[in-house]
């Protein structure tokens, strides 16, 4: 191994690299961008709530009902969690708006008088969820419990949209706890119960937590791969391969320098992804050894990915047009952008092949969560993969021809 | 020293193909060598086994005395090379592309006495990507002497260029000579291996079919010089020709041509026509070049031949 000989050739990957305005602006500008674009899809004020019309036919008479409950007459519906509400349905309304997932909007009466108004409003309208409270549905719901024969109470109907599968699966999912609990107060239940989202979206944790581990893994991934590619396809085609092959600069050497560079550049744009995520949406994070170990570790494997597609690909055209094939399902299907319990069953477990899948995770494991054993089990899996990988990059990279 | 490369039975084979066919030849140290042959005879593909980044199927190549299969790393450092398509980093400039190249070295000549020789002072900060074609090549030879190389390889160091930019690489590449180093030069222009090369090695088919000076490849090959009598009476000078035994003529453009077996032909020629009170213009002697060369020697044309 020559050092000098390493050296220079960083540094000139290094000029020629930083003097490129377009590869400059591809490799740091680029996964910035993603971090405002999608952190302000997701996060800016109130975005990610789902819409959930309600019409309440029933409205009217929610100044009664709460008065019962608050005598201690009514239902054994626990009074303290209705604050200073006067009518039952807005406390009702709150507490659906206090999950955090769901935004109520109530139709007015001017818009939708009758069933018949309603339907047509819905379809004008597109909604995508609504909430029918029937008349009386207070009265009668106290007659059931009165009588102790649940077939009595009326029914809350949900009108949902069924091409929007996502949505719905947070409304009724929320909705279910909220009758569910409901129903252990009024059958007498001890426990004073809220509503509890948190198996549906961390409380804690907001979308740009997940987003940037994320978005570091994809950068670490396109910037390897790509920069590889780069690397060997156009320094075969315009000789530098060959002029180098000449000289005393062995392809060890050459290989050093690049996953050098390539390392350099990872660690960078980690840097400039950190300082947006911190500065623009105030990321809370921990950097410690398993975030170093990640990164190295998924330069190295995705490197030696791109090595393996230029022994196969070596034409400069399409050899990128390979290597997209290869980084493009990754970048949807190893939860990225989404989380993967988003994801159909049969995609969690194709994700659960996909090397990004693990840097990821890791990465979130390791800076948001504080996992150290899954940061431990993330970065054992891609050390392993890389080392697998870039040696069989390696071999198969060859400076001649023939 | 009296021989930098010296090549025995050298054989390289691609598939079916025998790209070099047992070719044997050396080169003169300080002198310019030059490999001329049509595009796919086996020019880089010999050039590449020389410089140590192909193996050969068969045959020995000694470079300054040494085996090349057992003392690559030293050959490396006393080589310099311009590959065949050379394109260096498009956003360093030529200086930062010398010392670049440079760097790689133990032995190292002095950059700006190189960007003097190849007169690349004016560019030596600009980028590559900026450079003309002929500039670029230019480059290309410059980094071909960064590490003060015993022997320079050109692969096609002109092609794709101007007449003007051509000239220009040319000149670079004879100020080479002039420093004592060897050059080895493939083209299949022959313009370039007259003008600049002592040695000319002909290759077609992987096999080298003629080697030797320029005079002596016109000599031996280039078949009989041909005297062109022009603004004459067509009738008389033939009759006037034949009688005299130079029955070898043709008419080209009025012209009555002949092909002259010996030098003093020209004058027993002259003497007749005079004798013969045959009246013409003026007369033109047309020597044989390297395409009648490489006609006579293949059947085909250089610059059409593959």
């Amino acid at each position: 191994m020559n050092l000098r000989i390493v050296a220079t050739d960083f540094m000139a990957s290094f000029r020629n690299y930083t003097r490129s305005k377009g590869t400059l602006f591809f490799s740091i500008a680029f996964p910035v961008i993603l971090i405002l674009l999608f952190g302000a899809i997701f996060s800016g004020g109130g975005a990610g709530r789902y819409d959930l019309y309600v019409k309440n036919y029933d409205y009217e008479n929610g100044e009664f009902i709460i008065g019962m409950i608050k005598n201690g007459t009514g239902m054994g519906y626990p009074s303290g969690s209705l604050g200073n509400f006067t009518n039952f349905y807005d406390a009702l309304y709150d507490q659906l708006n206090d999950t955090g997932v769901i935004r109520m909007r109530v139709i007015k009466d001017s818009d939708a008088s009758d069933r018949e108004e309603l339907n047509r409003y819905v379809k004008s309208e597109k909604l995508k969820a609504v909430m029918v409270i029937p008349e009386n549905y207070g009265m009668k719901l106290g007659l059931a419990i009165f009588n102790e024969d649940a077939s009595l109470a009326p029914n809350i109907t949900l009108m949902l949209d069924q091409s929007d599968a996502q949505s719905n699966g947070v409304i009724i999912s929320v909705m279910a706890q909220l009758t569910g609990q409901s129903n252990l107060m009024i059958a007498g239940g001890d426990n004073f119960m809220h509503v509890n989202t948190s198996s549906i979206i961390q409380e804690k944790f907001e979308y740009i937590d997940f987003f940037v581990p994320g978005v570091i893994a994809l950068t670490v991934m396109t910037n390897s791969v790509f920069g590889v590619i780069e690397s060997n396809t156009k320094s075969r085609k315009n000789g530098i391969l060959r002029k180098l092959s000449t000289t005393p600069f062995t392809r060890g050497d050459w290989i050093l320098a690049k996953m050098l560079f390539m390392l350099f550049m990872a660690f960078v744009s980690t840097f400039f992804i950190l300082v947006v995520g911190v500065l623009v949406w105030h990321l809370t994070f921990e950097l410690n050894v398993y975030m170093f170990i990640l990164i190295i570790s998924a330069s190295f494997a995705f490197a030696g990915m791109g090595m393996i597609v230029t022994r196969f690909v070596r034409d400069e055209e399409t050899a990128p047009a390979a290597a997209n094939a290869i980084t493009f399902p990754m970048m949807f299907l190893a939860g990225i952008f989404f989380p993967l319990e988003m994801m159909p069953h049969f995609l969690q477990v194709v994700a659960k092949f996909m090397p990004l899948y693990y840097v990821g995770e890791g990465l979130r494991d390791a800076m948001i969560l504080g996992d150290a054993s899954g940061a431990l089990m993330n970065s054992l899996v891609i050390f392993i993969f890389a080392a697998i990988v870039f040696t069989i990059g390696i071999v198969t990279t060859s400076w001649k021809d023939e | 020293m009296e021989y930098a490369i010296e090549v025995e039975n050298l054989t390289k084979i691609y598939g079916d193909l025998k790209a070099v066919d047992n070719i044997s030849f050396r080169v003169r140290a300080g002198e310019v060598f030059a490999f001329l042959g049509p595009n796919g005879a086996g020019k880089t593909t010999t050039v590449e086994m020389i410089e140590t980044i192909r193996n050969p199927a068969r045959g020995k190549i000694r470079v300054l005395g040494c085996d090349i299969s057992k003392k690559t790393k030293e050959i490396k450092e006393r080589i310099g090379v311009l590959p065949q398509e050379f394109i260096s980093f498009e956003r360093l400039t030529v200086r930062e592309t010398l010392t670049y190249f440079s760097r790689l070295y133990k032995k190292h000549a002095d950059i700006d006495e190189i960007i003097d020789i190849i007169d690349l002072r004016d560019k030596e900060h600009e980028q590559y990507h900026t450079l003309s074609g002929g500039l670029k090549q230019r480059v290309g030879v410059a980094i071909a002497l960064v590490n003060d190389p015993d022997i320079v390889f050109l692969d096609e160091p002109t092609t794709g260029l101007d007449p003007r930019a051509r000239r220009d690489v040319w000149n670079a590449i004879a100020g080479l000579k002039k420093q004592g180093k060897t050059v080895f030069l493939t083209t299949h222009y022959m313009e370039e291996a007259e003008y600049l090369a002592d040695d000319i090695a002909i290759i077609h088919r992987g096999r080298i079919v003629a080697e030797g000076t320029l005079d002596e490849l016109i000599q031996k090959y280039g078949g009989q010089s041909i005297l062109s009598i022009k603004g004459c009476n067509v009738k008389e000078a033939m009759e006037a020709l034949r009688k005299t035994g130079y029955t070898e003529t043709r008419l080209t453009n009025g012209n009555v041509e002949v092909k002259i077996p010996k030098k003093d032909a020209v004058i027993d020629i002259l003497f007749y026509l005079r004798e013969k009170e045959v009246y013409y213009r003026e007369v033109d002697i047309k020597r044989s070049d390297l395409e009648d060369v490489f006609l006579n020697l293949t059947g085909a044309k250089l610059s059409e031949a593959t």
